[in-house]
């Protein structure tokens, strides 16, 4: 079943409509495409901050929280995420499905989300606050530095940096910390009108509404303000060639030793094989009985987390495990042995099967949230290549346990990355 | 409120069994998952019980029921997370202080995957040598939230809050508890625990209700149903005020990150723990919430840079609340929080806050809704403390402000209150 309606406004505005009774809410997302930089991610980070704290109509923060409290506990996000090299910066406003005067709530919701990204609280020289800038600046620079409390997110950055220090891909989540810090009222504000209505855009909303309603809630809402002229480069930049694997430990205090591994592998969503390289994945790291679950953490009882996942769209793949200090190499030894095991065709038949259903009860589940549904909609249109969840489904049950392997046996080992406790023999009491 | 329109909500439709396992299921049309949740009454609070006819009480390792969760999945022949797995269905399991779970998901082979949930539930097969690995795993487990800033926040505030109540135990154990656990602990808290009367079975999903109870009546049979042991619970007798005041741990976080607890009266509200726990949800929201003079003053003020993360808990015989934030100016927020308790505890809630608060916790539980997760975890969570989820809306409808003013008198009262910091480590020491 394909969910969504597909609408092209214009050259660089899409509207994606789902009119559904299965869900108690409604939820409008706006998708901007971007190059991913330091300076989209850390520009985009900022902007979005400072637009979700107040709107022309409702300029202090406390009013326009207000203002969600009235609309029945309404929420506005954004996230600042990555498809490879493709930056997108998302915007969200959900609520309960309940009519507010009169207002179905999608209508309340274009209308929330337009007055967000486009009327936002301004100076009395029209640009963005001041007040809310450096609060936000250095909101961002406390994540910025509280991304390290997540020990297993830590390592995976730290990973990522390493592994594509010469690709965007490898850039903090959060962006440049000097240029952060260098933005002020008018660059924001130039970023605002002069940047973000460039980005070509993907505007999502799932929901018990009327499709023609919300097209036009959604039309008059946005159109006229995203002009979406601007190319968003390529999504997935060549792949260095095959080069010595890098052995790379940092220290933190630590209880485990945080273990993040990554090869490269020669795929992309869109391509034809993969499907292959989705299932190795799975039957690796991705499944209840998956390879690294059965042998570093049920036989070897060394790790209680332990998996592996697969970026689609650069072709990455990624292990982690938390694990015994005096384990690091032996787990190192263990997770390596389990990927060339696969890349030298020993799958069974049972564990091929197994993983299938395992992926599509995954992918079909999608349809149970939103947001996730949105989020793999946009995977597909980063990639040029959209599958309903039932196509998805058939391609990854034809790919045969051959096809696994030669998937596997093309993934090259790039980086191999351990946080480590640096004293090893102490740990937190409370 | 007037004027407001939602679609109903979902009824649960329950039946008892005569083997005394209670069936709830909750309908979602449309959702492409089925999911099932088969709990026990048995959590990480129960340390000690006596078998009827007993003098003696049988102590229970702190971690058992943890223990029990994950051994319970092992085989002779493998692990009943495999044969979900051949199913292409997801199985997974749960222990807090009061509920063990166990759980799939699948969107086709539902009745396939019931008779192996009740087959793993029912028809332990313990062994020494699985107990023994297994310890290896669980004290990684352990490990894992020891490097976990949040986990360590949350359950070393409930050993300030409580003095005796096991609430405040990790559901894990420690590493020394799990030393203690053996096959024969397994079996016995099995025996006690894991009848068919001391369990609950919950759908969500698209399915007809008739059915569900039809094919588990059938299936439950087939795996052997029966009474659980009778057992005594030591009750606990927990003071008013809080076990500790105020605390400091170090760990390698970037800036301080406060908790605090406030601890509500046992007793007061065993008439009604469901009442009181949605008038102290309301009090959360107006006092701590987005929308607060508290929240603002704290956020334009720089002493936050994200909004309050705040909660409530409550049981039959305990409630809670708890608030967290990160901050580089901790006396400053504790000082300006411990203010806007006593404003609220003195002067009562406004009436506009009041309004504000139930709008948006209607709002915010319709959303959740839309999770089968929340629908299951949190129905068999107030089921097993008395309460029910399918009523919260009408009940946050009926509350008095009078009530919420009442619920910040007890928890705002000196005494009650508990601070836990979690501060940097300094020169790559903890402290």
């Amino acid at each position: 079943m394909r969910f969504f309606e597909d609408f092209k406004i214009m050259d660089g505005l899409s509207v994606h409509l789902w009119p559904t009774d299965k869900f108690r809410s409604v939820h409008l997302q706006v998708f901007l495409h971007n190059p991913l930089s330091d300076d989209t991610v850390t520009f985009n980070n900022l902007l979005s901050a400072v637009l979700t704290r107040g709107t022309a109509g409702y300029p202090e923060t406390r009013q326009f929280n207000t203002r969600l409290d009235e609309l029945y506990g309404a929420a506005v996000s954004y996230a600042v995420s990555r498809r490879g090299e493709r930056g997108l910066l998302s915007l969200w406003a959900g609520m309960a499905d309940i009519e507010t005067d009169g207002m179905s709530p999608v209508r309340v919701l274009s209308g929330l989300l337009s007055s967000v990204m486009f009327d936002p609280a301004r100076s009395a020289e029209g640009l963005l606050r001041q007040d809310y800038i450096s609060q936000e600046k250095s909101g961002i620079a406390n994540d910025m530095a509280a991304l390290r409390d997540d020990k297993d997110a830590w390592a995976d950055f730290r990973l990522c940096a390493n592994m594509c220090k010469d690709e965007p891909y490898g850039i903090h989540p959060y962006g440049d910390d000097a240029l952060l810090k260098s933005i002020g009222p008018e660059p924001l504000t130039s970023w605002w009108t002069g940047v973000m209505p460039g980005f070509p855009a993907d505007i999502f909303a799932v929901g018990d509404f009327d499709m023609v309603e919300a097209l036009e809630e959604i039309e008059r809402a946005f159109k006229g303000r995203i002009n979406g002229g601007s190319d968003p480069g390529p999504a997935s930049c060549g792949m260095p060639s095959a080069k010595e694997a890098s052995f790379i430990t940092e220290g933190a205090d630590t209880v485990q030793v945080k273990l993040a591994i990554g090869w490269r592998a020669p795929t992309n969503w869109a391509d034809d094989n993969y499907p292959s390289h989705a299932l190795a994945n799975h039957i690796f790291g991705q499944y209840s009985q998956s390879r690294l679950f059965m042998n570093v953490r049920e036989r070897e009882g060394m790790a209680y987390s332990v998996g592996s996942r697969i970026e689609p769209t650069k072709g990455l793949v990624f292990a982690h495990a938390g694990i015994d200090a005096a384990k690091k190499d032996r787990a190192i030894e263990v997770v390596l042995a389990e990927q060339r095991a696969l890349a030298a065709g020993n799958v069974t038949e049972k564990e091929l099967n197994e993983a299938k259903k395992s992926m599509a009860l995954g992918i079909r589940m999608s349809a149970d949230s939103p947001a996730a549904l949105c989020g793999r909609e946009m995977t597909g249109i980063v990639n040029k290549r959209r599958f309903t969840p039932e196509e998805a489904v058939s391609r990854i049950f034809d790919v045969t346990a051959e096809e696994v392997a030669k998937a596997a046996s093309s993934w090259s080992l790039d980086t191999v990355f351990a946080l480590m406790p640096e004293d090893s023999k102490k740990g937190a009491k409370p | 409120m007037t004027g407001m329109y939602f679609k109903p909500f979902e009824k649960a439709e329950v039946r008892v069994l005569p083997s005394g396992l209670e069936i709830a299921v909750i309908r979602k049309p449309g959702f492409v998952r089925k999911y099932a949740v088969l709990a026990t009454r048995f959590g990480s609070q129960i340390t000690k019980m006596r078998f009827m006819g007993d003098r003696e009480e049988y102590e229970l390792p702190e971690g058992t029921a943890h223990f029990l969760e994950h051994k319970l999945f092992e085989r002779e022949d493998g692990n009943m997370e495999e044969k979900f797995s051949e199913l292409g269905a997801t199985s997974n399991a749960f222990t807090s202080s009061d509920i063990t779970g166990y759980l799939f998901c699948t969107d086709d082979k539902f009745i396939e995957c019931l008779g192996l949930l009740f087959e793993l539930v029912y028809k332990p097969a313990f062994s020494d040598i699985g107990v023994e690995s297994e310890k290896e795993i669980i004290k990684q487990e352990i490990a894992m939230t020891r490097d976990d800033p949040d986990w360590m926040g949350y359950r070393t505030l409930l050993t300030l809050l409580y003095n005796r109540h096991p609430v405040a135990l990790d559901p894990a154990g420690t590493v020394a508890s799990v030393e203690e656990i053996s096959a024969e602990v397994l079996y016995a808290a099995h025996d006690a625990f894991y009848g068919s009367d001391n369990m609950t079975l919950l759908v969500v999903g698209d399915v007809d209700a008739e059915d569900v109870f039809g094919m588990a009546s059938v299936l439950e049979s087939k795996y052997g149903s029966r009474k659980s042991e009778e057992v005594e619970i030591t009750d606990v007798v927990e003071p008013r005020t809080v076990n500790i005041t105020e605390r400091v741990i170090r760990m390698d976080v970037a800036r301080p990150i406060v908790w605090i607890g406030m601890k509500d009266d046992p007793g007061v509200f065993t008439s009604s723990a469901a009442r009181r726990r949605m008038a102290a949800s309301v009090l959360i929201e107006t006092v701590f919430g987005p929308s607060s003079a508290l929240n603002d003053e704290l956020y334009t003020g720089g002493i936050i840079d994200d909004n309050l993360s705040y909660d409530e808990h409550y049981a039959s015989d305990y409630g809670y609340l708890n608030l967290v934030a990160a901050t580089d100016r901790k006396d400053e927020l504790i000082g300006k929080v411990k203010e806007a308790m006593k404003a609220a505890a003195t002067d009562g809630i406004d009436k506009e806050s009041f309004d504000l608060a139930l709008r948006r916790l209607t709002g915010g539980l319709l959303r959740s809704f839309d999770s089968e997760e929340f629908v299951a975890y949190e129905f068999l969570v107030d089921r097993f403390r008395g309460m029910d989820l399918m009523e919260r809306p009408s009940i946050l409808a009926g509350i008095k402000l009078e009530e919420v003013n009442e619920v910040a008198r007890v928890v705002f009262e000196e005494g009650k209150i508990s601070i836990l910091t979690i501060e940097p480590v300094r020169n790559g020491r903890r402290a």
